[in-house]
């Protein structure tokens, strides 16, 4: 599992790891089982305070999405699924990030909408 | 998290120094949450080291009072410091002719508490040399030293005062991720004291900023993140912006339409403020430490 | 505190016997240097008692090398040490002033340590050479050097420019005595300026002076206005003079130290 903060994100720290852990459930790079990196590992890999990666973590697992095996580690829960609901949030969240940009630039919303179904319809996009 | 009161690793009451007419730390409270990662941030000047020092009791302030992990810092100076793990801004070694094994023996007689097994493997990722005398090494291999020496005895404080200065960006990287190890292993507030901001970035999760020696802004990172923004906000022309909207680092756009700059407050507040003032928000973006420090560094007319 | 334990500062054993490793360990340099002079001398006294003319080597006690020898040795310990400002000594756990006076006491084991070798090895050279009479400096002699080396301590712990001092001190000293003598000689006995060859004089050969102090109450015969004085009782002489001078010395390095304790 790759996990990249972005300074620029007006998010806590403890939501981006979240939110990097669903989405990769999501896509598919963290399976039913998969091991997560201990706190300790994280925290160095990220150079983020252990007591945030804890945060993530807790949450997580209160969300059912992980859960800890004692004394093995943190794992991926068997009946997290790649399902519609953490679909629709990862696209919620995607949408978001357009509309913000587009109304950035004076664009409506009517606008992206049309582009983004002229430009899926192309084949070389 | 919880209901539980914080206690503080660090608070100091009306912290007052000067240097001749430099002022250093003009009536400072800082509090530094236990098991946080505080970076403090200010100009070239001597008021972050001048507020480690006060904390180590190498100098007494001019006015109030400091206490660490509840102990007052001028009546308990050797107790305080048995908690400390101290790296001081000066890269200049104190004993050249020792060697590093030497000076890490001599430094470890004096803290009870020092972990011989953990200094070895400090020793280790940090990649000292312990024959090397201390007068050959370089500035980064002492700062290096002085990372093995602040945190092999496991303090519950650790004071780095520019912890990264000297070091090559792999040196710095390694050193943040050791860091966050050694966070994990042992209950450790940190306080740091720096002016590479961006580096400190992740660690950190609260923020001091001292300008001119007054304390000017003391939060959460989460709640920096949040109240201080960038806002892009279309004006009428001849708009100047009221004073009670404090704006830093204002910018106008050529044709005097566009204006944007970094206010503090909660974004549904300053929008409503803007809103107000005749201004409409087009935009607002979070932004790094970086730059909220820049924006709460350079901020005309604080209290 | 997280887990409600506050780390120990140190026991003050173990901070004496690292300081004593410590300043050891510092003094390596010098020890050799003071090996390599006592090996050559001994090689040139050796040649003297070959030929049988070793008798200048034994004729006097070699006192005043003694004083200068413990005043002196503070330099060497606390060469290059910062105790002024932020230094990494008043970074350690341990009081400051009990630490500054801890390093001195770590510095006087070593000198007690060097004199012991000293006089150990003009003993051994006094019945090598079948001098009648020899004299050399007696043991009891330690306690007028501690008091020569705590006043050392004293300059080098409480000013921050020891060396100055002492060269600045000299030389206005020697500019007196000579503007002295130059003065002395036009007025007439009334009006004379205090000569600083007699302060120097009654410091060192005065009832109280550095000579009673480190003689042990045998005195450098018509020189000495201790010898007056005292004639009749050299061990009170001495006595008094050790008192004396190990008294004004404490207080001196107490006060020394006393400039870096922790301000409350």
């Amino acid at each position: 599992m790759l996990v990249n903060l972005d300074p620029k994100d007006g998010r806590p720290l403890y939501l981006q790891i979240m939110d990097e852990v669903r989405r990769a459930v999501v896509l598919g790079t963290l399976r039913a089982e998969d091991p997560l990196p201990s706190v300790r590992e994280l925290a160095a890999e990220l150079a983020v305070n252990p007591r945030t990666v804890s945060q993530a973590y807790q949450e997580l697992e209160r969300e059912s999405v992980i859960y800890v095996r004692r004394g093995q580690g943190t794992f991926v829960s068997p009946t997290v699924r790649r399902g519609a609901v953490e679909r629709r949030s990862l696209a919620a969240a995607v949408a978001k990030r357009a509309l913000l940009d587009a109304r950035r630039n004076g664009l409506s919303a009517e606008e992206l909408v049309m582009t983004i179904q002229k430009l899926a319809a192309r084949e070389d996009v | 998290m919880s209901g539980v009161p914080e206690t503080f690793a660090v608070a100091t009451h009306g912290l007052s120094m000067r240097y001749g007419r430099e002022t250093a730390l003009a009536d400072v409270d800082l509090r530094v949450p236990e098991g946080s990662v505080y970076v403090l941030i200010g100009a070239n000047g001597a008021g972050k080291s001048t507020a480690m020092k006060v904390l180590l009791n190498l100098e007494r302030p001019d006015a109030g009072r400091a206490e660490v992990f509840g102990l007052d810092t001028g009546a308990h100076g050797p107790e305080v410091r048995a908690q400390v793990g101290y790296i001081p801004e000066s890269h200049e070694p104190d004993y050249p002719w020792m060697t590093c094994g030497r000076l890490l023996r001599h430094v470890a007689a004096h803290y009870p508490a020092w972990d011989h097994a953990y200094a070895a493997q400090l020793v280790d990722v940090f990649g000292v040399r312990l024959d090397r005398k201390i007068g050959t090494l370089s500035k980064g291999e002492t700062r290096r030293l002085q990372f093995v020496l602040a945190l092999a005895h496991r303090p519950p404080l650790l004071l780095l005062d520019e912890p990264t200065d000297g070091l090559d960006p792999l040196m710095r990287n390694r050193t943040l991720a050791q860091l966050a190890e050694h966070l994990a292993d042992s209950p450790t507030t940190v306080m740091i004291a720096t002016h590479h901001v961006a580096e400190v970035e992740s660690l950190a999760d609260h923020v001091g900023v001292l300008r001119e020696g007054r304390l000017v802004a003391e939060m959460t990172r989460d709640d920096l993140r949040r109240t201080v923004l960038r806002y892009r906000v279309e004006v009428p022309e001849g708009w100047q912006p009221p004073p009670e909207l404090r704006i830093a680092g204002l910018r106008r756009s050529p044709g005097g339409r566009e204006v944007q700059g970094t206010l503090v407050g909660e974004e549904s507040d300053v929008t409503a403020r803007f809103t107000a003032a005749g201004a409409a928000v087009r935009d607002v973006t979070p932004l790094t430490l970086e730059e909220a420090a820049l924006a709460l560094l350079a901020e005309e007319g604080t209290p | 505190m997280n887990d409600g334990t506050l780390h120990a500062t140190p026991r003050w054993r173990e901070v004496a016997l690292e300081q004593i490793r410590f300043v050891g360990l510092r003094l390596r340099r010098e020890a050799l240097v003071a090996a390599a002079v006592v090996g050559i001398v001994t090689l040139i006294i050796a040649v003297d008692i070959a030929r049988g003319s070793a008798e200048t080597w034994f004729d006097s006690d070699e006192w005043i090398g003694i004083a200068f020898f413990s005043f002196l040795f503070p330099f060497a310990v606390w060469r290059r040490e910062k105790r002024f400002g932020p230094a990494f000594l008043w970074t350690l756990p341990v009081d400051r002033r009990h630490l500054a006076l801890t390093r001195v006491l770590a510095g006087w084991v070593w000198l007690m340590t060097a004199l012991a070798f000293f006089m150990a090895w003009q003993h051994v050279l006094a019945i090598l050479s079948r001098v009648a009479g020899a004299e050399i400096v007696p043991p009891i002699a330690i306690i007028g050097a501690t008091a020569m080396y705590l006043l050392g301590s004293a300059l080098v712990l409480g000013l921050r420019h020891p060396l100055r001092w002492l060269l600045g001190t000299a030389g206005v000293f020697f500019l007196l005595g000579t503007l002295n003598e130059a003065l002395g000689r036009t007025t007439s006995g009334q009006s004379r300026m205090f000569s600083s060859s007699e302060v120097l004089r009654w410091l060192v050969y005065g009832p109280y002076g550095i000579d009673t102090l480190l003689s042990s109450g045998r005195f450098h015969t018509a020189m000495s206005d201790a010898t007056t004085v005292w004639r009749a009782h050299p061990q009170l002489a001495w006595a008094t003079t050790v008192i004396l001078w190990l008294l004004i010395s404490f207080a001196a390095l107490w006060a020394a130290a006393s400039r870096h304790r922790e301000q409350r």
